[in-house]
C-alpha cells in the first residue's frame, strides 16, 4: 500500500453546546458543531440547502474548495469514497415532532386518526433530509464528479473501508477522493451511547474532512505525505456484550514512529485511558478529543491530517490508531514522502 | 475495476415472494405477487396501506438466538430479517464455515436507513410525553440501556455486518454500505474488488432493509414513491400506467469466493460474477439525469469488465421500480449501451412481485437472476399491460430460456448507477 496525499481540506467543530439527553437518569453531553459561513455556500440551491445537513453542506464546501485550488485533469471518472455517521440531524423536527402527536391520544382515539395524525407531523422531505447517501450524491451534484463510488458508515471504521477502496480504485486511477462526514448531536449520542453506555463527560461532534489521494506513478503534482499502512484487527466484536479492550499494539508493526494519535473515546475518561495506553507504545502521543470530541468517521481523516502536520514540522512516520464504537481496532502510518 | 475471476457459491434470502430462495422459482412460475394490504402494521387512515411484506414468522429460524437478540428483533426488523436468513441457510453453510481462515473472511452489507418503529413504543412514549419529559431521549435512554452493543432501536448500522461476521468468524473486515437503491448491489461489487486485491478469499456480500413500518411508508409515500393505495395494481414496471413502486422488505446474502479458495477446497461455483458498472450520475438528488449519460455508462463498464457484448447476454434482470421517472429512461440507457441489439434481450423487473427491497434490492434481485439460471426460467414483467416501448423484449409471461450471461441493475435515490454481470457455471 502506497497512497499519496496530494491535497487535503477540513472544517472542524468550534461551536459546543452542553445537552441534557435523559432528565430521569440525568445524562448530558457536549454536542460539537461546525460553522458555515453563509457567504461559503451562496453557490448551492436553495431548495437543496434545505434538505442538506450542515455536515453534508460542509463536505461539499469543502471539496469544492479543495478542488478549486487542485484541478484535477479528469474530474468526472474520479472515485469518490465517502464515510458517513449519523443521518438524523434534527431530533426535534424528525422524531419529537412525530412522536408528540401520541399526547392528544386517548383511550377511545381511533387508529384511523392516530395514524393520519402521524401522516399530518411527519415531514414530507424526511426521506430526502436523512438519505445516507446526501453527502456523496451531493458532492456529485456540485462537482460534477461520476466516477466509481460508495458510502460506508457509520462507525469510524468506515473510513478504513473508504481508504481501503481508494486504494483498490488507485490501482486503475491517478486520483481518488475521500471524504469523511459526520453529523454529530443528538441522535449520534443517542445511537453511540446504546452500544457503549452512558458515560459522563461525553462529547460528540459534527467534523468534515476531505482527501485527494493518488499514486506516486500517476500523477506529478506535489504530495504532502504517504499513506503506508491502513489495517484494521481481525477481532470481531461480540454484539452481545460491551466494553472497550485496547491491543492497538498487536496492530502496530514496529517502534518507528515519531507520535502516535489516537481517537475513537467518546468520554474525557476514555479518553485518557487511551492516551495512557499508547504513551506505553510512544512517547509522544496526540489526541484531539479535548479540542474537538469524537467525530466518527472523520476521527481518522483529522488524525490524518494532524500526521501531515507533524511531517511538516520535521516528523518521519506518524501511526494513528482508533477505535470504532464496536470496539474494532484501525491503524494508519503516514510517513515522508 | 481489477480483473480477477470472482465465483458465488451459494446464496439465501428472506424475501416477501419466497422465506428461502428453495421456494423462489415455484414462486416465479406461479406468478405470484406479495402485493397486498399490509399486515403487520396499523395502516387505517393512511392512504399508502399496501406492500410486499414477509408475512411468515420468522422466530422459528433464529430460535436458538439469546434472548437479548431476539428481543433487539423485536424492535430491529432489518436485523430479525438477516437473521432469519442465516438461520435458513446455517446447516447448510456449517461445512463451508469450518473451511474458513477468519484473517481472509470478510462481510459487507448494504444496509436501509434507519427508521425506528415508534408504533411499538406508543405507551411508553405517551407516558414520557405526558410526566413532561423529552419522549425519544428518555425512551432510547431506557430501552437500549441493555448492557448490550445491540439494541432494540438505532443500532448503528454496522450491527447487520457484525451479526453475520460473528456466524461467519468473519475478522478481514465487516463493511456495510449506504447507498439507498443501490447499497447491497455495491456490496456485491465491493466484495468483487476485496477479492480481487486480496483483501479477502471469501466475502459475504448482502443487504438487508424493510419498508414496512408507518414512518417509512408515510415518508416514501410522500415523497410520491409511492402511490395511494386503491383497488387496482400499484406497481407496474414499464407500463404506461405505471405509477410508483411496491415497497418491500427482504435480507439476502451470497458468498463469493476467490479462485484459489475454489480451486484449494475443490468446489463447484454456481455462478461466476464476472464484472460490475457502478457511477455518479452528478445531477440531482431527487431526479435521475434525463440524459442517462451515468446510467448509459454503468451499463457499458459492467459489460466491458466482463467482457461481454451485447449479443451474448441472454437476460436483463432491470430495476424497474415502476414509477415514472425511471423505467422509461432504464431501458433507453440499455439501447444506448447495447445498440440495438438491447430490444431483442429478455428484459424483466421483478418488483411487481417482491417490491422494491431498497438497500436490499439488489442482493433480492441477484438472487432472482441465481435461480432463474439454475431452472432455465426467465420471469416475466407480470402486471405489464401496456409497454411503455413496444420496440423491447419486456417479456409479459414467465419464459424457459437457459441463461448463460445476465445483467441485474439498480439505480438509486440520489443517481448512483451499480450494474454487475453474471456468468452461469451450473451445468
Amino acid at each position: 500500500m502506497d497512497i499519496v496525499i496530494k491535497a487535503f481540506k477540513f472544517n472542524a467543530p468550534v461551536i459546543f453546546l452542553k445537552r441534557e439527553m435523559s432528565q430521569i437518569r440525568k445524562q448530558f453531553y457536549t454536542a460539537g458543531d461546525i460553522i458555515i459561513s453563509p457567504d461559503e455556500g451562496n453557490y448551492l440551491n436553495r431548495s437543496d440547502q434545505k434538505i442538506m445537513r450542515q455536515d453534508v453542506m460542509g463536505s461539499i464546501l469543502i471539496i469544492n474548495e479543495m478542488l478549486r485550488e487542485n484541478p484535477p485533469n479528469e474530474l468526472e471518472n474520479i472515485p469518490l469514497y465517502v464515510s458517513n455517521g449519523a443521518f438524523v440531524e434534527n431530533t426535534e423536527k424528525h422524531l419529537n415532532r412525530i412522536v408528540n402527536v401520541y399526547k392528544s391520544f386517548e383511550e377511545g382515539t381511533s387508529q384511523e386518526e392516530k395514524t393520519r395524525s402521524i401522516f399530518r407531523a411527519s415531514p414530507p422531505l424526511v426521506a430526502l433530509e436523512t438519505l445516507t447517501n446526501s453527502t456523496m450524491s451531493f458532492i456529485a451534484q456540485y462537482t460534477g464528479i461520476k466516477g466509481n463510488n460508495a458510502t460506508f458508515g457509520n462507525t469510524s471504521m468506515s473510513s478504513i473501508h473508504a481508504l481501503q477502496e481508494a486504494s483498490i480504485a488507485l490501482q486503475t486511477a491517478p486520483l481518488v477522493i475521500v471524504n469523511s462526514s459526520n453529523c454529530g448531536g443528538d441522535y449520534s449520542y443517542l445511537t453511540n451511547s446504546s452500544v457503549l453506555g452512558y458515560e459522563e463527560k461525553w462529547k460528540d461532534s459534527t467534523g468534515v474532512a476531505c482527501l485527494l489521494l493518488g499514486s506516486q506513478q500517476n500523477d506529478n503534482r506535489t504530495s504532502l505525505a504517504r499513506i503506508t499502512l491502513v489495517k484494521n484487527g481481525f477481532n470481531v466484536p461480540n454484539i452481545e456484550s460491551r466494553g472497550i479492550e485496547r491491543t492497538w499494539s498487536e496492530l502496530i508493526p514496529d517502534f518507528n514512529a515519531n507520535a502516535l494519535i489516537c481517537s475513537g473515546s467518546y468520554s474525557e475518561n476514555e479518553n485518557q485511558l487511551d492516551i495512557d495506553y499508547c504513551k506505553k507504545v510512544n512517547a509522544n502521543v496526540y489526541s484531539h478529543f479535548d479540542a474537538y470530541g469524537n467525530m466518527g468517521p472523520s476521527n481518522i481523516f483529522f488524525g490524518i491530517i494532524k500526521a501531515i502536520e507533524f511531517i511538516q514540522e520535521g516528523s518521519a512516520i506518524i501511526d494513528i490508531v482508533d477505535r470504532d464504537v464496536f470496539g474494532r481496532e484501525s491503524i494508519i502510518r503516514v510517513e515522508k514522502c | 475495476m481489477l480483473k480477477k475471476k470472482v465465483f458465488i457459491l451459494d446464496y439465501e434470502m428472506i424475501s416477501p415472494i419466497a422465506v428461502g430462495v428453495e421456494q423462489l422459482a415455484e414462486s416465479i412460475r406461479s406468478n405470484y405477487s406479495a402485493e397486498k394490504q399490509i399486515e403487520r402494521i396499523a395502516t387505517e387512515g393512511c392512504v399508502f396501506r399496501k406492500a410486499a411484506e414477509v408475512t411468515e414468522d420468522l422466530t422459528k429460524y433464529y430460535e436458538n438466538e439469546s434472548k437479548g437478540l431476539k428481543k433487539a428483533f423485536s424492535g430491529d426488523r432489518k436485523l430479525e430479517l438477516m437473521a432469519a436468513c442465516y438461520g435458513k441457510a446455517a446447516s447448510r453453510l456449517e461445512k463451508l464455515i469450518g473451511m474458513l481462515n477468519p484473517s481472509k473472511t470478510g462481510v459487507i452489507v448494504g444496509v436501509g436507513a434507519d427508521v425506528t418503529p415508534f408504533e411499538l413504543f406508543e405507551d411508553d412514549l405517551r407516558e414520557y410525553i405526558n410526566q413532561g419529559y423529552n419522549p425519544i431521549f428518555e425512551l432510547y435512554s431506557e430501552i437500549n440501556d441493555n448492557g448490550m452493543r445491540v439494541n432494540v432501536i438505532s443500532n448503528p448500522y454496522d450491527i447487520y455486518a457484525l451479526y453475520l461476521a460473528n456466524k461467519f468468524k468473519a475478522g478481514a473486515f465487516q463493511k456495510s454500505v449506504l447507498t439507498a437503491c443501490v447499497s447491497s448491489t455495491q456490496a456485491i461489487a465491493l466484495g468483487y474488488d476485496a477479492i480481487a486485491k486480496g483483501d479477502a478469499e471469501l466475502v459475504i456480500v448482502g443487504g438487508t432493509d424493510s419498508l414496512i413500518n408507518l414512518l417509512a411508508i408515510i415518508s416514501f409515500g410522500k415523497l410520491g414513491v409511492i402511490p395511494e393505495s386503491k383497488n387496482e395494481i400499484s406497481c407496474k414496471p414499464f407500463d404506461v400506467n405505471r405509477n410508483g413502486t411496491l415497497a418491500g422488505e427482504c435480507a439476502g446474502f451470497a458468498i463469493l469466493a476467490s479462485e484459489d479458495f475454489v480451486a484449494k477446497n475443490n468446489m463447484s461455483p454456481i455462478a461466476e460474477l464476472l464484472g460490475y458498472g457502478n457511477t455518479l450520475d452528478a445531477y440531482k438528488i431527487t431526479a435521475p439525469d434525463p440524459n442517462g449519460y451515468s446510467m448509459t455508462k454503468a451499463i457499458k463498464d459492467a459489460m466491458d469488465n466482463a467482457n461481454l457484448t451485447a449479443d451474448m447476454l441472454d437476460y436483463i434482470n432491470a430495476h424497474g421500480t415502476g414509477t415514472k421517472h425511471n423505467d422509461q429512461l432504464e431501458l433507453s440507457c440499455y439501447e444506448s449501451a447495447l445498440g440495438d441489439f438491447a430490444k431483442t434481450i429478455p428484459i424483466s423487473s421483478t418488483k411487481d412481485r417482491h417490491g422494491h427491497a431498497i438497500a436490499a434490492a439488489g442482493i433480492q434481485e441477484l438472487c432472482v437472476v441465481l435461480e432463474s439460471m439454475k431452472h432455465n426460467l426467465i420471469p416475466g414483467n407480470r402486471n405489464l399491460i401496456n409497454s411503455c416501448d413496444p420496440s423491447f423484449n419486456l417479456l409479459t409471461k414467465n419464459t424457459t430460456k437457459k441463461i448463460e450471461y445476465a445483467l441485474t441493475s439498480n439505480f438509486a435515490f440520489g443517481g448512483i448507477n451499480t450494474v454487475l454481470a453474471v456468468k452461469n457455471l451450473r451445468k
